[in-house]
């Protein structure tokens, strides 16, 4: 063997020398729990797809505010009922005709004037109306979170971290709200004030914050007990700096998941009370509205409902999928 | 036991009692009245009042009430010229609590077959295609979902009654579709997290190594497990189900209570509307104290582990 010819002085073998600091160094960078989460959401692709239509419907809903195809109101008794027709491009469905006739003809609409999506009973431009339904829906998820984060969140710290009587009160408070359902609630208030818009946010504010702030006490009263907490409690921190510093960011997982989930709850409330005719007024459009619209008309325009329906399902699915991906990222034992 | 159920049964009533006046005092809030025609004379108005006992001070008219409420009686209805609230609510529960039973039944066993299903198929193409119907099934407006269904099978391939109570058992096929959707979707996805947890279990191993073949283990061991805490979803199922059936009922023309409440709201008829609301809570805290005291007998740990605390 060539190889054991070799000699190998003693002086070859020297202990390698390694500061102490080397030893203890960490190759990797150290992920904080938010970088981990994000990591593993970045990992699911469906969430990250309807992260991605959330943003493109948001960035559409800001930008229709200053430009949109038409007025979403104007109404023009000419042009009632028009199929959706785009430019002179001869694409089925799109192509102005209905049962072979060409409705733009027949009601003599004027060369290059297009309803992208057709125009409803009053001869209102259904893409406009839709960008402006959506635009509301969004509005509705906007105000949720509000209430779910200063209500809800508030709410379950106090009645956890008091405990007590305050917290049997505040529990039995949640538990009266909650053992009526929540539509009838809604309603009420509904009756109360006049329908439109700020009675809406007034049912949203009584109702929607009540699983948060049952989760957030749940998990108060468990983090309460914990040694850091009594740490700072020994070193005499008032107990609102413990709640700001201390508990809100060892919840932040709770309150993100669960608004999350709260948001398309919101968002089909506005859309069935305009759907029952009970929420926003006429003319306004809410996606609810123009679905109760296309609805009526679902016979012979059957357009009128499937595009506000397409765009109300694939919002609250993409809601619900980045909700189900945020859970799975920030709460890993939930799910597998 | 007992002590705790009648516990639960006298803070069921305190609820019940304060739903109902917070109703009647939001009512009594209520900016419009049913006499405000303006056709209808001043003297006729006042008369009108007098019959509905709307003359009275809001005190007496709150006694009233609430000593009516407690016998069953909520008062007549403004847009039915003298049927009584119960009358009317018992004479059209019936279709309701019909399709409400059909679509709890169907949705919470489809929901765990679909669940099961992807469970024990866990990440293959069967789990994906379990969940995506699941999260499209959460996803969809169960109005929308009712009327493409009133469209697609009823209208266009005439496979059922297009709306209407009339024709037994067939005028229900759809409605009950359109309601078991929501409760569908989420046993489905409650049942997969639980099974995939049960199936990853100590007693799960045990009956493989002693031989059992998957599906003897499936059927007899994990899926009663999983099973068990599908119990504590009926609660909220039921407030789904309340809920879809106002549109539901609406749309698929059905003499239901759904239907009603959305009509009374619409003509300010407020007995009606107290009426019912009182109604659905009592169902709703009924439905849920059934689940709580059930579920006590259905899983014995939970009273083993509660007697040992």
């Amino acid at each position: 063997m060539a190889d054991s010819k070799i000699k190998l002085s003693p002086d070859a073998f020297k202990p390698a020398h390694v500061s102490a600091d080397e030893k203890e160094k960490i190759a990797t960078p150290a992920l904080t729990f938010t970088q981990d989460a994000i990591r593993r959401l970045k990992q699911n692709k469906a969430a990250i797809i309807s992260f991605w239509i959330l943003v493109f419907i948001f960035a559409v809903s800001i930008i229709t505010l200053f430009v949109s195809p038409h007025n979403p109101n104007t109404q023009n008794l000419n042009y009632t009922y028009l199929p959706p027709k785009w430019g002179n491009l001869n694409i089925p469905f799109f192509n102005g005709k209905q049962g072979g006739v060409d409705m733009y003809a027949q009601n003599n609409v004027p060369k290059g004037v297009y309803f992208l999506l057709g125009t409803d009973y009053l001869g209102r431009d259904l893409l406009s109306r839709i960008f402006v339904g959506t635009r509301i829906s969004l509005e509705i998820a906007v105000i949720a979170t509000f209430f779910d984060l200063v209500i809800g969140v508030g709410y379950g710290i106090i009645s956890g971290w008091k405990g007590g009587t305050t917290d049997t009160i505040m529990q039995r408070v949640i538990e009266i709200i909650s053992s009526v359902p929540n539509l009838v609630v809604v309603i009420l208030m509904l009756l109360v004030f006049k329908p439109g818009m700020t009675s809406i946010i007034v049912a949203i504010a009584i109702t929607s914050w009540i699983t948060m702030a049952r989760l957030i006490r749940a998990q108060t009263l468990q983090l309460k007990d914990q040694e850091f907490i009594l740490a700072a409690r020994t070193l005499g921190e008032s107990s609102w700096k413990i709640a700001i510093k201390h508990l809100v960011p060892n919840l932040s997982s709770t309150i993100i998941i669960q608004t999350m989930f709260t948001i398309p709850t919101a968002i089909f409330f506005e859309a069935f009370l305009s759907y029952i005719g009970i929420g926003l007024p006429a003319p306004t459009a809410s996606l609810g509205t123009l679905l109760n619209d296309g609805q009526k008309a679902l016979q012979t325009q059957p357009y009128l409902l499937v595009y506000p329906a397409i765009v109300i399902v694939v919002l609250m699915l993409a809601f619900n999928l980045l909700a189900d991906g945020l859970r799975d990222a920030f709460d890993p034992k939930s799910s597998h | 036991m007992v002590k705790y159920v009648l516990k639960r049964i006298g803070f069921l009533i305190l609820t019940l009692f304060l739903v109902a006046s917070i109703t009647f005092f939001l009512m009594k809030l209520l900016p419009g009245t049913p006499f405000n025609n303006p056709k209808i004379p001043a003297d006729q108005i006042a008369q009108l009042k007098a019959q509905y006992g709307l003359d009275k001070p809001v005190w007496q008219q709150y006694l009233v009430y609430i000593l009516g409420v407690a016998h069953g009686d909520f008062g007549t209805s403004y847009q039915f010229t003298g049927q009584t609230v119960s009358y009317l609510i018992s004479s059209r529960v019936g279709p309701s609590l019909q399709l409400g039973a059909q679509a709890m039944v169907v949705g919470t066993l489809l929901g765990i077959l679909l669940g099961a299903v992807a469970a024990i198929r866990k990440n293959t193409w069967v789990d994906s295609v379990a969940t995506i119907f699941a999260i499209i099934g959460r996803s969809i407006p169960n109005f929308v979902f009712a009327a493409l269904l009133q469209y697609f099978v009823a209208y266009k391939w005439g496979l059922a009654p297009v709306a209407l109570w009339e024709d037994g058992f067939s005028s229900s096929v759809l409605p009950t579709l359109a309601l078991a959707m929501a409760p569908l979707a989420n046993t489905a996805r409650f049942m997969r997290t639980e099974m995939v947890d049960v199936l990853s279990s100590d007693y799960i191993e045990l009956a493989r190594s002693k031989g059992d073949s998957k599906w003897q283990v499936v059927a007899r061991h994990a899926l009663r497990n999983s099973m068990i805490p599908i119990v504590t979803i009926i609660g909220p199922m039921a407030v789904d189900l309340m809920v879809g059936s106002m549109v539901v009922e609406n749309i698929f023309a059905i003499p239901g209570i759904g239907e009603q409440f959305v009509k009374s709201i619409t003509t300010n008829d407020y007995p009606v509307i107290m009426g019912l609301t009182v109604m659905y809570c009592f169902m709703l805290t009924v439905v849920i104290l059934i689940v709580d005291i059930l579920y006590g007998f259905i899983d014995p740990r939970i009273r083993l582990s509660g007697e040992a605390n």
